[in-house]
């Protein structure tokens, strides 16, 4: 409680922040422990071929983060779900198949060519950031099913049709594994610089009152469109890594709506609007869902469902954001 | 051609119909308690698999299947709404809380029905008599005039609850502005809980009859009703019961009329392109309401 009393006069404050502005006097000292925490996560990650037989399990792992963590930059932070997410993974995967399998492209030609199609699509979706709500959620699926289509009804030597591209050319599984361990850290990164900047506090007023966070000056539009671009390039990134990884392709796999409500279940479970939760979230469930994989396959879905309505139910802000809520002390620690 | 034609203008009626009865469950529940059922597509599935029960495993007519999922449905959802109803709508934001857990209510229906009737697809098989009618050099299965039969008699009674009873009223004022609501002394609390039970019964009705018009289902057609359901809603205009029933058919025809003219796979496209359009000129919807969403 002490901490809301010693609210330092800023410029940046406004009194309907002031609040709940712990964020601006987090610890110091806590950025950099989860810099060192993310920082260790690396190091065991890039350790783990030499040690580990297969890197799958750890590959998935990391795109679940990136994935969480990406979509947590567009849902948790300015209030928008896209249903639609998985377009971008979509776009990724086919844009480095494509270049890959008919271009003969190497490799980190193939990222690039995913990258800059992701944000090509992000910037071309843009316009339904004018809604709101279940209609954002709703047109932004829509978009997603289309593009499907759109890709189904191309020529074959163009997209590969309906039965997908299978990719040839040898894309060395144990750097893209490295690749997406980087990508997923990048992606933490940015949500960690985002939430410690003004950025953060600006984000999280849109994430409140959008109305009210206008007319105190924040440009919320700006913010939400660079919001936007970031989570949908990163989920295409996300996309390109998997789509050479597994080097098979198909339109129901790469466009699949379990791709953007996983990502939106994870990190809501984690806690939308924290930069932990995500991370927290995206390990807890991949591992869970190993688990229950193995162990219950035919009451693996029903188990998923019963986490996920439960968590809900009792954890409305997820697991970090319950925790923050109900101590606020750790604010200092916990963002 | 013009055979073509008319057979699709008839298909697409009696689609647009059902899927006007899908948006008018959703759009009640959704418009009165900003709850975003995405289990509403289970819930229907559920109903065509009390048709597939009731027709092919017992033997009796669809039209008994009718009541079964009604009653089934509705108390489900009572037991369900009992339970979770207050805590999602305390919920901070309850349309994000509510889409996750009713995203966590559909895989289970779906795992659920996936353990009871394995993943093959069903079909509800059972032979009306006659199995179908010809008219103007049309040939019309029962099947399908027996489900639009139903919605037809189906839709104008809600219309009839919706606009003339006292609880239908009270649930239409609660999509503009529950607050107000409340200071008149209306229990807010009991209209949800039977608002979203009888949304429930009615999605297991159209299940029924959409299990005589689509052929097969399989445990995880869920989605795609669920799917369909917010997209006809939305381009109606979010919790208008007549904008349900405009999107409904709006949808059907671009389906139906483009399947006709260009092609299967750009049947699907055209709806939803229609939904981007729409939003895109109209954000509220065709006849919707701006108005309650601040």
């Amino acid at each position: 409680m002490s901490m809301v009393m010693q609210s330092a006069p800023s410029a940046e404050t406004a009194p309907s922040v002031r609040q709940r502005a712990p964020l601006f006097r987090l610890h110091r000292a806590s950025v950099w422990i989860w810099c060192l925490t993310l920082a260790g996560i690396s190091l065991i990650a890039v350790s783990i071929p030499a040690v580990s037989a297969g890197v799958s399990f750890w590959f998935y792992l990391f795109q679940w983060i990136a994935l969480a963590s990406a979509l947590n930059l567009m849902a948790g932070m300015t209030g928008y779900v896209p249903f639609g997410f998985a377009a971008f993974f979509g776009i990724g995967a086919y844009a480095a198949a494509v270049l890959s399998q008919f271009h003969h492209a190497p490799t980190w030609a193939a990222l690039v060519g995913a990258t800059a199609a992701g944000a090509l699509l992000a910037v071309l979706f843009a316009p339904t950031l004018r809604l709101r709500g279940v209609f954002f959620s709703v047109v932004s699926l829509s978009l997603a099913i289309v593009l499907r289509s759109v890709i189904v009804l191309l020529p074959e030597d163009v997209a590969g049709g309906s039965s997908g591209i299978t990719i040839t050319g040898r894309h060395d599984p144990i750097r893209l594994y490295y690749l997406m361990v980087a990508v997923s850290m990048g992606a933490v990164a940015i949500a960690t610089a985002i939430s410690v900047t003004p950025h953060g506090l600006r984000l999280k007023a849109i994430g409140d009152d959008l109305d009210a966070a206008q007319i105190i000056g924040v440009n919320a539009k700006g913010l939400r469109l660079a919001m936007w671009m970031l989570s949908g390039t990163i989920a295409a990134v996300c996309g390109a890594l998997e789509g050479l990884y597994s080097s098979a392709i198909d339109p129901a796999a790469a466009f699949n709506i379990l791709i953007s409500t996983k990502a939106i279940i994870y990190a809501a479970l984690g806690g939308l609007g924290t930069v932990m939760g995500p991370v927290v979230g995206a390990v807890l469930m991949t591992i869970t869902d190993e688990l229950i994989w193995t162990r219950f396959p035919i009451a693996n879905l029903f188990i998923l469902g019963l986490i996920v309505s439960a968590t809900v139910l009792f954890f409305p802000r997820g697991i970090v954001g319950s925790l923050l809520q109900r101590h606020p002390r750790f604010r200092r620690w916990f963002f | 051609m013009t055979s073509l034609m008319t057979g699709a203008i008839v298909n697409a009626i009696a689609l647009g119909i059902l899927y006007g009865l899908l948006g008018l469950s959703l759009t009640i529940v959704y418009g009165a308690m900003r709850i975003a059922n995405l289990a509403h597509g289970e819930m229907v599935l559920a109903g065509s698999y009390v048709a597939y029960v009731v027709t092919t495993q017992l033997g009796y007519s669809p039209l008994a299947a009718i009541p079964v999922a009604f009653i089934l449905l509705f108390l489900l959802a009572f037991a369900l709404f009992a339970v979770a109803g207050r805590r999602l709508q305390a919920a901070r934001d309850p349309e994000m809380a509510s889409f996750l857990f009713f995203y966590g209510v559909s895989l289970m229906v779906a795992s659920g029905l996936l353990f009871l009737f394995d993943a093959d697809a069903r079909s509800v098989i059972f032979q009306f008599q006659p199995l179908s009618y010809r008219v103007l050099g049309l040939v019309i299965p029962k099947a399908r005039v027996v489900a639009v039969g139903v919605a037809m008699v189906l839709v104008p009674a809600l219309f009839l609850f919706l606009y003339r009873t006292t609880s239908g009223k009270a649930l239409r004022a609660a999509v503009m502005n529950r607050d107000a609501l409340r200071i008149v002394g209306v229990d807010v609390e009991r209209l949800s809980l039977v608002a979203f039970s009888v949304s429930a019964g009615i999605a297991g009705v159209t299940g029924v009859l959409l299990a005589l018009v689509f052929p097969a289902f399989t445990p995880f057609s869920g989605l795609d009703y669920t799917i369909t359901g917010f997209v006809v809603i939305v381009l109606g205009g979010l919790g208008s019961p007549l904008g349900a029933l405009l999107g409904g058919m709006i949808f059907a025809f671009s389906e139906q009329l483009t399947t006709l003219w260009i092609g299967q796979s750009a049947g699907v496209l055209a709806g939803f392109l229609i939904l981007v359009l729409v939003v895109a000129i109209r954000p509220a919807g065709l006849i919707g309401q701006a108005e309650w969403k601040s």
